[in-house]
């Protein structure tokens, strides 16, 4: 059986949890309750095993611990389509996994699609593009793009 | 042995303690040990042998001889464990231990410093939108004040222009009653009339304001009306001219008036409004103009009025030209008060008119405001028809009727037949025109607004007045002719009337 | 007599004639008054002198069909006692709006 090791990294509160979540066993909570360290869970997209690695987010306390990425064959990057900010981080995050794994496969959510007050524009995610990234505007509450993004992450695993 | 023994007890201890737990992997991954509480952890399945991955979801991916410390796992007991991979010569030992006190109260401090940070971030946001919203309410406060001050500096106007024509309607009123009082009567009767008449031009420009304010309010709802009818082009010009010569004198600048067509000059236009503009016009000339002259000229030239006021002021830029014509808009730097409201209404009437106002100026060397519109000459030498008895010819005829679209042709079609006539559109003015004026013959509508045909032929009766009166009505109804009949109506004449009939009975009416 | 009109006259015509969309208009908007459940005896009456003022001024300017339409209407107006009972009028003011459309 294939087994690939997927990674889901970000800011804190951008969704990382109810993205695997909704991935993983299709379930939404608006309640916001913060990861500590990591969780691990697995899926699977055909006969593909995926074992999702949902790290603990980055906040002004806490870098991400890259200790958890080791052995990654792909990676989630996970930002708020509402909070800037967010989106800014991914460069910064980005060189931690680099740092730690290398250039491994990696896709973006833009999450949180479903809100209004949404302050994303092409400007802002051309760094995205210029890393060759695929970027998904997901909504994990109404599991918009969900699927598909973790179905690209795997293609591009190979 | 004592020593081994102690060891093994520490370590037991230890073991205990930390709910220590592990498996140990070969270098191919492959289970070679495990303690038995790993299944309190939920590990199920590591026994000798096993791929280590395909019992612990966490070993996917590493490999045998990296140091790692993953702390804060959830295993799959869902208690957070402390998981350190040790590797040695010739196979890796895997430690877990319980850090589910640890987990919590990190949790907590997590939580509440990420939810602090979120409610800084949300602050943030509400900040900008209040910064922006307080920046709107500033500007909207200074288009406020700004509004304000314009109503105010109207205000101020108002009473400034009005000013002028009451001080003159004072001044001669008081110099007519002087002359009245004094038993030694100096003045002359024509100097009386010279100051009444001096009164009614005044009351007259106080008129066209009061209509430039009233119009005002018309302007956004397209109600102001113009209603050509016959009437003396000269007289509107030398009224105009009369009144103003005083403003200018004051100010000691010349004003000249050149009109290009013969005295009198019967054409149709509305006098009243046409007055208006030309009051507005030249009053703003003579305001703006300090030294110099302000010059207004006038052709008539086929049925068409061009009319041109120039002045020595001090012009206006490109830049005030564009706001000219904005309502309450008036120049801040001049010193000047006004309403600010006379090129608005200006420019509407001319255009109502037929025309259309054009405004050029020259910084500090003048300004030129110019119109033309439509004035069709009546044609005066026109014979008069055979039907009027020369006699008749200068009869004054009044005309009471309140629909225009009525009114305004049989004014045209008498005038063009050389009668006199006079125009009101109520029974009350009618009423008072005939206490005023010798008439010789009264057309009057029965429907009007505030007295009707009815009233004002009782009213007659009553005092006596024997002034022929034929009534027009579309009624066709018998008991309306008798009721008018018994009031004393000389004939009653159904609408629509022909202007033959019209002519036949009072020519009928003026024989007797 | 003047055989024909004078220009000032034609002009005088031609502000009528220019006139009767709007009066389209104003008696269109009475019909619509009367017509409303509503209605009170005064739009009746401001119909009734609207149909008076046309039936003379119309016949002046030479709009004989319209001032004649306008004369019955009015009098069918001045029949009304009731604003129950409107249908006749209706029909007559809309003939006269038919007619003021047909002439503007």
């Amino acid at each position: 059986m294939l087994k690939k090791k997927i990674c889901m990294v970000g800011d804190f509160s951008v969704g990382k949890t109810s993205l695997t979540q909704k991935f993983v066993n299709n379930v939404f909570s608006e309640k916001y309750l913060t990861t500590i360290g990591v969780k691990i869970d697995t899926a699977f997209i055909n006969d593909t095993k995926l074992i999702v690695w949902d790290v603990a987010g980055r906040d002004s306390l806490s870098p991400i611990n890259a200790s958890y990425l080791v052995g990654a064959n792909g990676i989630v990057l996970v930002c708020d389509g509402t909070r800037q900010s967010t989106v800014r981080d991914i460069k910064d995050i980005w060189q931690v996994v680099k740092e730690r794994i290398g250039e491994v496969p990696t896709v973006v959510a833009l999450n949180k699609a479903d809100l209004e007050d949404w302050h994303i524009d092409a400007e802002q995610t051309a760094y995205f593009e210029e890393q060759g990234w695929q970027t998904f505007e997901t909504s994990a509450k109404e599991g918009q793009n969900v699927k598909a993004l973790f179905e690209a992450l795997v293609s591009e695993i190979g | 042995m004592v020593e081994t023994n102690l060891q093994q007890h520490i370590n037991q201890q230890l073991f205990e303690k930390l709910e220590l737990a592990y498996f140990c992997v070969d270098q191919s991954m492959r289970v070679i040990d495990a303690s038995e509480n790993l299944e309190s952890y939920g590990y199920t399945g590591v026994i000798t042998g096993a791929n280590a991955d395909d019992c612990v979801d966490f070993m996917f991916g590493l490999d045998a001889h990296t140091e790692l410390d993953l702390p804060l796992v959830e295993s799959p007991s869902g208690k957070k464990v402390s998981v350190s991979l040790l590797p040695g010569s010739t196979f890796l030992t895997v430690l877990i231990s319980n850090a589910s006190v640890q987990a919590d109260q990190r949790q907590l401090l997590q939580q509440k410093a990420n939810e602090n940070e979120l409610l800084v971030e949300q602050q943030i946001i509400l900040m900008k939108q209040l910064e922006t919203a307080s920046e709107m309410l500033e500007q909207k406060n200074v288009q406020l004040e700004e509004a304000s001050r314009l109503q105010t500096s109207f205000l101020s106007g108002v009473s400034h222009e009005f000013r002028t024509p009451l001080t003159s309607i004072m001044g001669y009123t008081n110099l007519v009653k002087q002359a009245l009082e004094s038993a030694s009567d100096e003045s002359s009767e024509n100097d009386k009339v010279q100051h009444l008449r001096a009164v009614q031009r005044s009351s007259k420009h106080l008129l066209s304001l009061v209509e430039n304010l009233l119009d005002h309010g018309k302007l956004d709802s397209d109600e102001i009306v113009v209603r050509p009818k016959a009437t003396d082009l000269a007289e509107i010009f030398n009224d105009v001219k009369l009144l103003l010569k005083p403003l200018s004198d004051a100010k000691h600048i010349d004003f000249f008036v050149e009109l290009d067509f013969e005295q009198p000059m019967m054409v149709v236009t509305d006098d009243s409004r046409l007055r208006q503009c030309l009051i507005n016009l030249l009053g703003n000339a003579i305001k703006f103009t300090d030294s110099g002259s302000v010059r207004l000229t006038a052709v008539l030239s086929n049925d068409f009025l061009k009319v041109e006021v120039s002045d020595t002021g001090p012009g206006i830029s490109e830049e005030n030209l564009a706001k000219i014509k904005l309502p309450f808009w008036q120049a801040a730097d001049t010193g000047k008060t006004g309403t600010g409201l006379g090129l608005t209404i200006t420019e509407r009437i001319i255009e109502l008119m037929g025309g259309e106002l054009e405004i050029s100026s020259v910084l500090s060397s003048g300004t030129q405001v110019n119109f033309e519109i439509p004035a069709p000459q009546l044609n005066a030498t026109l014979e008069p028809i055979a039907a009027v008895a020369p006699s008749f010819k200068q009869a004054k005829i009044l005309l009471a009727e309140d629909d225009y679209d009525i009114a305004d042709l049989i004014v045209m079609m008498l005038s063009e037949r050389g009668y006199q006539v006079s125009h009101v559109d109520n029974g009350e003015l009618a009423l008072n025109a005939l206490e005023s004026q010798e008439f010789d013959f009264v057309l009057m509508d029965i429907h009007m607004p505030i007295m009707t045909g009815y009233d004002v032929l009782a009213e007659l009766q009553a005092k006596g007045n024997t002034t022929p009166v034929a009534i027009m009505s579309a009624s066709t109804v018998e008991s309306d002719r008798a009721k008018a009949e018994q009031l004393g109506c000389f004939d009653y004449l159904i609408k629509p009337v022909e202007i033959d009939d019209v002519i036949r009975v009072m020519n009928l009416a003026l024989e007797q | 007599m003047i055989d024909q009109d004078s220009p000032q006259v034609l002009a005088l015509k031609e502000r009528y004639k220019s006139s009767l969309e709007e009066k389209v208009q104003v008696l269109s908007d009475h019909l619509i008054a009367i017509e409303s459940e509503e209605a009170t005896l005064d739009e009746l009456s401001e119909l009734r002198s609207f149909l008076h003022k046309l039936a003379g001024s119309s016949g002046m300017y030479g709009y004989d069909d319209i001032s004649a339409a306008s004369r019955e209407a009015m009098l069918v107006a001045d029949q009304v006692d009731s604003m129950t009972n409107l249908g006749d009028l209706s029909v007559m003011t809309s003939e006269v709006v038919k007619l003021l459309q047909s002439h503007s």
